[in-house]
């Protein structure tokens, strides 16, 4: 008798836990879920550049992630990584965020502001980006990002 | 001519049967590329048709200025008359094909007139593609200009 109760409180929990994981993965993938979460994931790339937190942007990057910088110039990850601390780059902030989710993944379009110094000079860079995000192995990363400066 | 090329379009994004469900990832590249070529035909002989069928109704657009744009913004700029592109040339592309979404890298130069003048740009881009009941249709693209 105990191992029959034993038995049907392991199912119930079972069923409780996949009950659980599948809210979870609905949520990931509901349109508010979605948009919260890679907004979130957006203000964190941008700070994790800003104070040059290299750790931080490689769990956010995936690793065949692409990007295309304001001046047309293309970089893989690894460069991106590498170049993350030589950057002169002191702040990003971004705004004006849209996004559109396509399944397991969601296109972003925003604005950015970046604030830095070069060759002792400060200088502010106001851009339009689009990022490319997709949800794989249980969690968000972006596979795409281009930067455009906005004429003024 | 234009109709007879909005028809070809159709014909290559929509798949044969036997290959729905089963396409492989190389098929898929190589169908993308060419949907790439049809684009830039299709801007070069502003055939609004053959774009209408390559690009999804929620599809973003960054122009090389950082203009936003939405489908039909896009489209009215591509037919706008003050704008004649005579030739868009692209360097070698890559796709990333992750089953039903694909994300195209290239460079490609246009060469046209903007209200009389004539200009020349370089621009590279990412444009992202998805695949809907069996079609591929661009949702995302941007340029950006290459620093000479």
């Amino acid at each position: 008798m105990k191992s029959y109760v034993a038995s049907v409180g392991a199912c119930l929990l079972m069923v409780f836990a996949m009950a659980l994981l599948s809210l979870r993965a609905q949520d990931e993938f509901s349109d508010s879920g979605a948009r919260s979460k890679i907004f979130a994931l957006e203000n964190a790339w941008s700070q994790a550049s800003g104070i040059k937190d290299v750790k931080a942007m490689d769990r956010l990057l995936d690793s065949a992630f692409i990007y295309v910088d304001f001046d047309g110039r293309l970089m893989t990850k690894a460069e991106v990584l590498a170049n993350v601390e030589l950057a002169s780059v002191q702040q990003v902030v971004t705004e004006a965020m849209t996004a559109s989710l396509h399944g397991n993944t969601v296109v972003v379009t925003g604005i950015f502001r970046m604030k830095g110094m070069e060759g002792g000079k400060p200088y502010l860079r106001r851009g339009r980006f689009i990022d490319v995000w997709m949800y794989k192995n249980g969690s968000w990363v972006a596979i795409s990002s281009q930067g455009t400066l906005i004429a003024r | 001519m234009k109709k007879l090329f909005s028809v070809l379009l159709l014909l290559l994004i929509v798949p044969r049967t036997h290959a729905q469900g089963a396409v492989p990832t190389q098929a898929d590249e190589s169908r993308i590329l060419t949907l790439e070529l049809a684009w830039n035909q299709a801007v070069q002989g502003k055939d609004a048709k053959a774009l209408e069928i390559l690009i999804a109704p929620e599809m973003v657009y960054v122009e090389y200025d950082g203009t936003l744009m939405n489908r039909s913004e896009y489209l009215a700029s591509v037919a706008a008359r003050s704008v004649h592109a005579e030739q868009i040339l692209c360097e070698p592309m890559t796709v990333r094909v992750y089953g039903p979404i694909a994300v195209v890298n290239g460079v490609y130069r246009e060469t046209g007139a903007k209200s009389g003048k004539p200009y020349s740009h370089r621009e590279r881009f990412t444009d992202t593609w998805v695949r809907r009941e069996g079609r591929w249709l661009c949702v995302a693209s941007q340029s950006t200009l290459i620093a000479r």
